[in-house]
């Protein structure tokens, strides 16, 4: 007995009922049949999708110049998983793979053609997570605290706001200032960095503007400045806060008039350069002291991007350490494969003064002292073998305990900073007694201001 | 007022992030020339260089989030999610209608903006919305 073939409700409720979206196209490119899973992968119901040109509803990446339909339709042959993306009417990214097949009648005359698509979301958020981004640039992060920042940088890119980067010392706003950069269309200008709080006063003036010859005693030859060198690339400006009141009025000048003119100049040269600044100083709370021009603070905080501590996004220190031990195992020649689990509990209990910066400098420590392939305890500084008062680095104590000691402390810190050190208040918050408060902040040797924040809330 | 109108074979072209060409037309003055220029391949530099080139208006197809907040930070006025024949649209902004007349693109019509819980009713926004994403942005503190 021969096998019947399937009639057509069979196949269409096969169609609807398989997880890839399906749409098939007439010969003016018009989309004549759309199953369920493309409704859901596209956003586009299927009678708004019917008789409607395929590009405009399916919105993907390959149309324009890519398209593996057309390409089928010329050629005759399948296309199978070719990647791109489409654009929900929310304006969600879905990455998508396409395979594409000729569309024939009974008679085998091409009527149009087939289009199978994947949503790949799921496979791209394990993608990501197997490579551990967030990643632009230098930057690396898989913390929440540090998503808003990584949000923003292409935004930022796109303009030529000037930018105000907020964060204590080491939490990378460099690396910030040069994502920003290379991921705009200044990339290929120049990015210049000048260390603010680094440079005299006058010697800051001269490699900010530059000189002309004969400026001054020893200006030998013109020597052009930072601002000239940036072109009309990126200059970054770090440590704003340190610059003193002439340099202030002297770069504020050149925010608002949008050119410089070098020491000994006559001719201004137009500011091409976009601004980045950065501080590790409250800027507001300088303006508020009379140490910082209110004008100048509102010239340069147009966007303001603020990087968490590294005591802020713990859970980055394990992705940070592997990334160090990456870097200098190719600068260094070196084979290490990791830390020990003692080790990676000392570098979690610590508090990160330093942060990133801090943390690279302890990684490169131990590769000095490491002999071994993986980093132990006692490559460790002493310091960070005492910071946490419950582990030893000879102590193969269980990660549980010292997780959960962890876990108290840094919710404890959160709430007594949420609470301006107020004991009470933030006892309260944490659901327990004061007393109970008390014996947990001397026993995980919380550090606490010499204000007690009574007075405050 | 310069408008940018982003094409392909003679439509707006469906993907704003990966479009290769750029009508420019001079809104006001129906007997100015459009001219067609290239655009970029970096999706952020189509935006610098549309807002460099003076374009003030932007009719485009799909348009990533993204690239959305970035075309509204650098101060065009965005038509996105829009569909339908070159000339239609131009017809359209030069009677200074576009934001009602141009089509939207199928399934980011009021209807579907509704269920999304895209804008009001009585709102022009459509797709993600660049209003929507201008007022997001205006929480950073502006010049004074």
């Amino acid at each position: 007995m021969g096998i019947k073939p399937l009639d057509h409700a069979s196949t269409e409720a096969i169609l609807e009922s398989i997880c890839d979206g399906v749409f098939t196209v007439d010969a003016t490119w018009r989309i004549t049949s759309f199953n369920r899973a493309a409704e859901e992968i596209t956003g586009v119901e299927r009678e708004d999708a019917i008789g409607q040109i395929c590009s405009e509803v399916f919105r993907c990446s390959l149309c324009e110049s890519n398209c593996a339909l057309a390409e089928t339709l010329q050629s005759g042959k399948p296309i199978v998983q070719r990647e791109g993306f489409i654009i929900r009417a929310d304006g969600q990214r879905v990455p998508i793979s396409i395979s594409t097949a000729v569309l024939r009648d009974a008679a085998g005359n091409v009527i149009g053609g087939a289009e199978t698509f994947r949503d790949l979301s799921e496979i791209e958020i394990l993608r990501n997570t197997l490579q551990q981004r967030y990643h632009i640039g230098d930057l690396i992060s898989h913390s929440s605290t540090m998503k808003p920042v990584f949000d923003l940088i292409p935004t930022l890119a796109a303009s030529s706001s000037t930018v105000l980067i907020e964060g204590e010392t080491g939490t990378g706003k460099e690396l910030v200032a040069r994502a920003i950069h290379s991921s705009g269309a200044r990339a290929d200008e120049p990015f210049v960095a000048v260390n603010c709080g680094a440079l005299p006063d006058n010697l800051l003036e001269s490699e900010l503007f530059g000189y002309k010859k004969g400026a001054f005693t020893g200006a030998q030859q013109d020597k052009p400045g930072r601002l000239h060198l940036a072109g009309r690339g990126t200059l970054f400006l770090d440590e704003i806060g340190e610059i003193s009141a002439l340099q202030q009025v002297k770069l504020l000048r050149v925010l608002q008039e949008l050119q410089f003119e070098p020491l000994g100049g006559t001719k201004p040269e137009p500011l091409e350069a976009r601004i980045i600044a950065a501080t590790n100083r409250n800027l507001a709370d300088m303006v508020t002291e009379g140490a910082f021009r209110q004008d100048l603070f509102y010239r340069i905080q147009v966007i303001t991007l603020e990087l968490p501590p590294l005591r802020a996004r713990m859970e980055d220190i394990p992705l940070l350490v592997a990334h160090f031990i990456r870097r200098f195992n190719q600068t260094q020649n070196r084979a290490i494969q990791g830390c020990l689990p003692d080790t990676m509990n000392l570098l979690m209990a610590h508090d990160w003064p330093g942060n990133v910066r801090e943390l690279e400098n302890i990684v490169e420590r131990a590769f000095v002292l490491c002999r071994s392939e993986m980093i132990e305890p006692a490559h460790l500084p002493a310091t960070l073998r005492g910071s946490h008062p419950l582990v030893s680095a000879n102590n193969s104590e269980t990660g549980i305990r010292i997780q959960r000691d962890l876990s108290e402390k840094h919710a404890i810190l959160a709430a007594l900073e949420e609470h301006n050190y107020n004991r009470q208040a933030a006892a309260r918050a944490l659901g327990i007694h004061k007393t109970t408060l008390y014996r947990k902040i001397k026993a995980l040797a919380i550090p606490l201001p010499s204000q007690n924040g009574r007075h405050i809330s | 007022m310069k408008a940018g109108i982003t094409i392909w074979n003679d439509r707006i072209a469906p993907v704003f992030d990966v479009a290769g060409s750029v009508l420019v037309v001079d809104a006001a003055d129906p007997t100015s020339t459009a001219e067609t220029r290239a655009l970029p391949q970096s999706p952020f530099a189509k935006i610098e260089a549309l807002a460099q080139s003076g374009v003030k208006v932007l009719v485009c197809g799909a348009i990533s989030r993204p690239l959305l907040r970035a075309a509204c930070a650098a101060g065009l006025n965005v038509i996105p999610f829009a569909a339908g024949s070159v000339t239609e649209v131009i017809q359209a902004l030069r009677n200074g209608d576009i934001e009602t007349a141009a089509q939207t693109m199928p399934g980011c019509g009021c209807q579907q903006r509704g269920r999304q819980n895209h804008g009001t009713a009585g709102q022009t926004g459509r797709g993600a919305g660049c209003r929507r994403e201008a007022h997001s942005l205006g929480r950073y503190p502006p010049e004074p």
